[in-house]
């Protein structure tokens, strides 16, 4: 089954693939980096996007992508935590290990830092993280990743003694808007963000010193031919913060797409990117995606969980476990299954696909099985006393009786199947997920409905599908009303 | 046809039946009569596999039962209080369930539930009805019907008229009692009803607590009683007699 999937996707031919984390400068960066391979004669594509950074690690590790971009912090204290990498030269020893080189820095820093708005800090009277000392009441939401990675709130807590329990996580970008309009007091920023002058926010001095380096780093796989780490190469102290922090405004704040910013960096003769697809060109790649996501998941979670309702429904032990274990499945958060997912298969389509198969098993192993069991025991005697085979019992008299319910979990899968194929974006399966991805990072609410306003109607179409089937599939003398008196 | 020797069954503490041999005459009509929960239906049940005895045999055709239960099965028909009609099938489809599995053709099918609409007296017009949609008298011989479908050798009735209104249960009665004559095949009947087993019953097998306290006529039951359990069983129900 699993085979059927993977193949059911679509195979490419070899290029170097480039990757990026899903957020601005990472993007502008996977563009140049692939521009620069592109005219140094390597051929080079760029998936963009790809949720955190154990998505993309695993996936530089695991040969879906040969580069992406990085930062010397997070290098030394999420990758390689608990492989002592806190100098160059073990670092560097230690991403060999994985098969992985690193390259020096490409001419800026970006590090973590704590922003409020200028105002509210003045008003305060807060200048450093220190100061933050004595105000215990204020409202910090960060984002997930710094709220739990050992570099970020804990270690920051932790030096400067900070008194603030109540801390939060929340999607970045939507923080930045939470700040802007004053709902929260601070938040985590990047050095290089052209969100902070925009938003009136000022940054706080780390007097500690207690954020590490992030310095910008390219990794690269190093199976990579010479000329193509050649080319990377060239790239370092090539992008200075200045730099840097103006393509991200280009992208978050003048509305240009990445791949015109790092055109411009790369100044490639005409200084053009490839014009951008119009919105019915995106929406129809997006539904085709997203619909080939949900298609294949689906239809194998069907041909597969069908049988094991009525396994379940036959051998009662046997079907505790098989519901447990999809049970189980069911609960593994979507962000979580993927990213297990990467080192098994691969990012894009196939992780997205076996995820989605997995989440869509319960509701229709589930129904099957109740299905079945819910018919009386009068019916299933009277076909047991026939003399029918088993076999034909099951298809001429129990499955029909259970149409109804086994409908009812294929159509609960599958609106379920629509909804969770959104986060298929993070891993590069594209779909509704990836205007949504984008548009919250841009703060684009055009873009984010993009995705939204499709996938909430594909929600509702698959319903109306599924109830225009369960008319067809399920037999007419179940759907009757009552029985008629006796006349 | 069918005998039954030293079975018995318990289910948890209830003992359902009792050790107990009992011998069904072929082409006659056997009614098992006794309070309710005196283990009627089990013993019923028994006869078709569908409650294999703890200790004991079941005898089909001078066969061990459960030597050739698809065939036994095939060769005998059975029926229940509430009919059990499949409701996704239409009474046509529940009729030929089993000629259809077995490959008659679609005239033959057509032709066996015509003659055995006419038999049990089931208006033609209403064969592609769902059950829902029949009465519960026209579901009962809908029942009649997919039981005999096959013609078998035995028909097994447990309380078929009981869930009836009383008026319908008159009208069948009298109808069924002619099909049963019609066609001399070995019949169980169960019920609860002394009136309903002096009217359909050759013999009778009067039963209380797992075990038959007497069996013969009604004549036997009446003037010969086993038991003092036996005329207060009868007199209970003595004004519905057709004495
Ligand atoms: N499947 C079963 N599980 C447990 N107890 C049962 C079951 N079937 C019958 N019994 C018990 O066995 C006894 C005889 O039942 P039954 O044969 O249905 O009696 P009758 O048909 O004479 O009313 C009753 O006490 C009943 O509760
Ligand atoms: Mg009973």
């Amino acid at each position: 089954m699993l085979a059927l999937m993977l193949l059911a996707w679509p195979a490419q031919s070899w290029a170097a693939t480039v990757g990026s984390k899903a957020f601005t400068e990472g993007i502008v960066l996977g563009e140049i980096l692939t521009g620069t391979l592109n005219a140094a004669g390597v051929d080079a594509t760029h998936r963009a996007g790809l949720g955190g950074t154990r998505i993309v690690y695993e996936a530089l590790k695991g040969g879906d992508i040969d580069a992406y971009v990085d930062y010397t912090g997070t290098i030394s204290g999420e990758i390689l935590a608990g492989r002592r990498a806190s100098t160059d030269e073990t670092m560097r020893a230690a991403l060999r290990e994985d098969g992985i080189g690193v390259t020096g820095s490409l001419g800026f820093e970006n590090t973590y830092a704590i922003a409020m708005r200028r105002d509210r800090a003045e008003a305060l009277g807060i200048a450093t993280l220190s100061d933050l000392r004595a105000h215990p009441g204020l409202t910090l939401v960060f984002s997930n990743e710094f709220l739990s990675r050992e570099d970020g709130w804990p270690l920051l807590r932790g030096r400067y003694s900070l008194p603030q329990t109540n801390a939060r996580g929340m999607e970045h970008e939507l923080a930045y808007r939470a700040i802007g309009s004053g709902a929260i007091d601070a938040t985590d920023v990047y050095t290089t963000d052209a969100n902070i002058p925009a938003y009136g926010l000022t940054v706080l001095r780390d007097d500690l010193k207690v954020f590490p380096e992030y310095q910008a780093v390219i990794l690269y796989r190093l199976d990579l031919p010479a000329g193509a780490v050649g080319a990377l190469k060239r790239l370092e102290g090539r992008i200075d913060v200045a730099r840097m922090q103006a393509m991200n405004a280009g992208v978050t704040l003048h509305g240009k797409t990445e791949q015109a910013v790092a055109a411009a960096f790369l100044q490639d003769g005409s200084g053009t990117a490839p014009p951008a697809d119009g919105l019915w060109r995106r929406l129809a790649r997006t539904t085709a995606e997203h619909l080939t996501l949900v298609a294949i998941s689906l239809g194998a979670a069907i041909i597969v969980a069908v049988p094991l309702g009525i396994l379940a429904f036959r051998r009662p032990r046997l079907g505790q476990a098989v519901l447990a274990a999809a049970g189980v499945a069911q609960t593994i958060p979507s962000l979580a299954l993927f990213v297990f997912m990467i080192p098994l298969v691969g990012i894009g389509g196939p992780p997205a696909l076996i995820a989605l198969f997995l989440y869509s098993l319960l509701p229709i192993i589930r129904n099957t099985h109740a299905g079945l069991s819910g018919i009386p025991a009068s019916l299933r005697e009277s076909a047991e006393v026939l003399g029918l085979p088993r076999g034909v019992v099951l298809r001429r008299i129990e499955l029909p009786l259970a149409a109804r319910s086994i409908m009812a979990g294929i159509k609960t899968a599958a609106v379920i199947n629509v909804g969770t194929a959104t986060l298929g974006a993070l891993i590069g399966a594209g779909g509704y997920g990836q205007p949504i991805l984008t548009g919250i990072r841009l703060a684009d609410t055009g873009l984010i409905l993009e995705g939204a306003v499709p996938a909430a109607l594909l929600a509702l179409v698959t319903q109306g599908l599924f109830e225009l089937a369960e008319r067809r599939l399920v037999p007419r003398g179940l759907r009757l009303p009552r029985q008629a008196p006796d006349a | 046809m069918l005998e039954l020797r030293g079975v018995a069954k318990r289910f948890g503490e209830a003992q359902a039946v009792k050790p107990l041999s009992l011998t069904i005459p072929e082409g006659k009509t056997t009614v098992l009569i006794g309070p309710s929960g005196c283990g009627k239906s089990t013993l019923l049940r028994m006869l078709i596999g569908l409650a294999p005895p703890d200790a004991g045999d079941v005898m089909f055709d001078g066969a061990p039962l459960w030597g050739q239960l698809s065939e036994a099965r095939r060769r005998t028909g059975y029926v229940i209080q509430d009919g059990g009609l499949f409701p996704h099938l239409t009474a046509r489809e529940n009729i030929c369930l089993m000629p259809a599995h077995l490959g008659w053709t679609a005239t033959a099918q057509a032709d066996r539930v015509e003659t055995l609409a006419a038999l049990t007296r089931f208006p033609a017009g209403r064969l592609d009805a769902w059950p829902a949609e029949l009465s519960g008298g026209q579901r009962q011989r809908v029942a009649i019907m997919r039981a005999l479908a096959l013609d078998p050798d035995v028909l097994l009735l447990d309380e078929p008229l009981a869930a009836l209104d009383p008026l319908i249960r008159r009208g069948l009665q009298d109808d069924l009692r002619e099909v049963f004559r019609g066609l001399a095949k070995t019949i169980v009947l169960v019920t609860h009803d002394m009136h309903e087993a002096a009217f359909f019953g050759d013999r009778i097998v009067l039963m209380r607590d797992g075990s038959v306290i007497q069996q013969g006529v009604l004549a036997d039951l009446l003037e010969h009683p086993a038991d003092p359990f036996v005329t207060e069983f009868i007199r209970a129900q003595r004004s519905e007699l057709p004495l």
